[in-house]
């Protein structure tokens, strides 16, 4: 709402500017042009009466007591004049006003008139007057004002509609965050829901595949005892056959509904723990990510021995995060870190960590028996494994960690070498509610 | 004491039939001999308590306990147990939610509607009819509540 007001504010005020310009422009185009035509005018005539003057000074020099009746070739004189400037009157006066000669002209008013003055040896004998019209340069104004109104509205136009432009172009951007932000908050939600009712949903019916599987168990365990029980109605091979199918094909079948219902329920329940980690609440609080990395190096003491491991805890950071978060990012990397060190060399492990700014880095790093390079973006989907299965495991370690990860705000990657080791490195955020450095 | 019947009729709402049929096999062997009637949707069994729709006008008489599932088609558990909590006529049915979901905050969500007992279908046999024997065992020694 208040974006609204703001961009209604915006174009006011462009509007404001973009009219001021326009009538600038509108207005200063004619009166400048007309203001410099008149100045170029005044300026020519005072030279040309200037020149006039001198040429019929040497006349009037040549002649100094009847020049005034020398009309032909004053009018000549007269006559003499720049291509382009017909429009004018020139006229010679004597020094009492009287006219001596004349150029005439047709003028339509407004005139503009200079004189200029006529000496013979120092003394005014007289002066030439040259008288032009304005209507010229006023008619040329006019078109130019019109050139002026018509450029002025164009500017008024462009300076209007380009903000509005832009400001819609921006509103359009700023929507299509808008609802690119809001798709991914739903199926964010799909997603988790997706996962919550998959788990559910999936549960039913094997509660019933379980459930059937044990009560045919039952009805079998019951139906052997009622054999023991009473005579046999099969004889011979049909006989050897009863007891077969009965005693190993069936209990062989409900072996296999049954682990493969464990198996499936296991899996239901790990897509129900990776939906639920999505939604837990964080605690931010203290964290001596040091100490908790070697406790954590404790409870795995054993397998460590086992590959002759050697150790090595760089200075870690206190943190202020969610514990079980990091204690469970931590327990799942060195877990896997340890799990696959592989039996042909002894072990060694890196656990390090960088601060900047505005993050901590986090670096398991071991010299087990790596990741084929295509196999890297595969570890870290649910249910995924790599390379030899000589371990065991449920492929949901790096899922897990992933999703706390990216819970904390930070992200993780892997860089690894078949055969010779694995780094694991994920990043906290600092500065945020959810991860700061302790001071 | 557990081969006594009780003479009240328990509502199994649950619209899963093998469920229905696992828990009705169950709470036969804990030794509960009462009338089971199963209805498979939430309407019906809303329906079936208030004597609504269907059972408009019937005489049977009030369930002494529900068996309720969260996942029921037209009207789920959550709204159904709403309902039964939420009317003088009902209020006092045990309602026993008995679902798949383990879900804390559905389980949360049951005790605050006023459900009296919520258990989770394992889908371990063993455990689910553990917990159906179990249940049996409490629906012989609870008391019957009064109909008003
Ligand atoms: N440090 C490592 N060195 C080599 N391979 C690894 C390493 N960490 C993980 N992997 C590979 O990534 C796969 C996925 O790991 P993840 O932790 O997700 O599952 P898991 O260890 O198999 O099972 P779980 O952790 O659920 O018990 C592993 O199966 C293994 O192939
Ligand atoms: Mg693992």
């Amino acid at each position: 709402m208040s974006d609204d007001s703001n961009n209604t504010n915006l174009i006011r005020i462009t509007t404001g500017i973009a009219a001021t310009v326009a009538a600038a422009v509108a207005l200063i185009m004619p009166l400048g042009y007309f203001a410099v035509s008149y100045q170029y005018m005044v300026g020519s005539l005072e030279t040309e009466s200037e020149v006039s003057a001198y040429n019929i000074s040497k006349v009037i020099s040549a002649n100094p007591e009847l020049w005034r009746y020398e009309e032909v070739r004053l009018e000549e004189l007269l006559a003499r004049r720049k291509p382009g400037s017909q429009n004018e009157v020139r006229r010679i006066l004597d020094e009492r006003g009287n006219l001596v000669a004349e150029r005439v002209g047709t003028l339509t008013p407004p005139i503009i008139k200079r004189s200029y003055p006529l000496k013979d040896a120092g003394a005014d004998v007289g002066r030439i007057e040259i008288s032009r019209s304005l209507n010229p340069i006023l008619i040329r104004s006019i078109f130019v004002s019109f050139l002026g109104i018509a450029l002025g509205t164009t500017v008024f136009i462009t300076l209007r509609i380009l903000p509005r432009r832009a400001i819609n172009e921006l509103k359009h951007a700023e929507e299509k965050l808008h609802r690119y932000a809001r798709e991914l908050t739903e199926s964010n939600e799909d997603l988790k829901n997706f996962a919550y009712i998959v788990s559910h949903d999936l549960r039913a019916p094997l509660v019933n595949i379980k459930g059937f599987a044990g009560e045919l168990s039952a009805g079998l365990a019951e139906l052997q005892v009622l054999k023991k029980k009473c005579v046999c109605r099969y004889e011979g091979n049909d006989g050897e056959r009863a007891d077969e199918i009965l005693g190993t094909d069936v209990p062989e079948a409900l072996d296999f509904i049954n682990s493969s219902v464990k198996r499936m329920d296991a899996l239901i329940n790990s897509i129900l723990k990776l939906s639920r980690l999505g939604h837990r609440e964080l605690k931010p609080e203290p964290v001596a990510t040091q100490e908790m990395v070697t406790t954590i190096l404790k409870t795995l003491t054993h397998q460590l021995e086992q590959h002759g491991t050697e150790v090595v805890v760089g200075a870690l950071p206190e943190l202020v995060a969610d514990r079980t978060t990091l204690e469970q990012i931590m327990g799942n990397l060195l877990d896997n870190a340890v799990k696959y060190l592989g039996p042909d060399r002894s072990g060694r492990l890196e656990i390090f960590a960088e601060s900047g700014a505005d993050e901590v880095v986090f670096h398991v790093r071991d010299n087990g028996c790596g990741i084929a390079r295509e196999d890297i973006h595969k570890v870290f989907e649910i249910f995924r494994r790599a390379g030899k299965q000589d371990v065991q495991g449920d492929g949901m370690g790096l899922a897990y960690v992933k999703t706390l990860i990216r819970r904390l705000g930070g992200r993780i990657w892997c860089e690894s070498e078949l055969g010779s080791g694995t780094t694991f490195s994920f990043s906290i955020p600092l500065g945020n509610a959810r991860a700061h450095i302790v001071p | 004491m557990m081969d006594r019947p009780l003479p009240v009729t328990i509502l199994l709402a649950e619209d899963d039939a093998g469920h229905a049929l696992l828990i009705e096999k169950n709470l036969r062997r804990s030794g509960v001999s009462n009338k089971i009637l199963r209805v498979d949707n939430g309407r019906e069994a809303v329906d079936f308590l208030f004597k609504e729709g269907r059972y408009a006008g019937d005489p049977s008489p009030s369930p002494f306990l529900v068996l309720l599932d969260l996942n029921l088609p037209e009207l789920d558990g959550g709204q159904v147990l709403r309902l039964i909590k939420g009317d003088v006529r009902t209020r006092h049915i045990p309602v026993v939610v008995l679902t798949t979901t383990d879900n804390p905050q559905e389980v949360a969500k049951c005790y605050e509607l006023g459900c009296n007992v919520y258990v989770t279908k394992p889908v371990d046999y063993e455990q689910f009819s553990e917990a159906i024997r179990n249940l049996g065992l409490f629906l012989s020694i609870v008391k019957i509540p009064e109909d008003e």
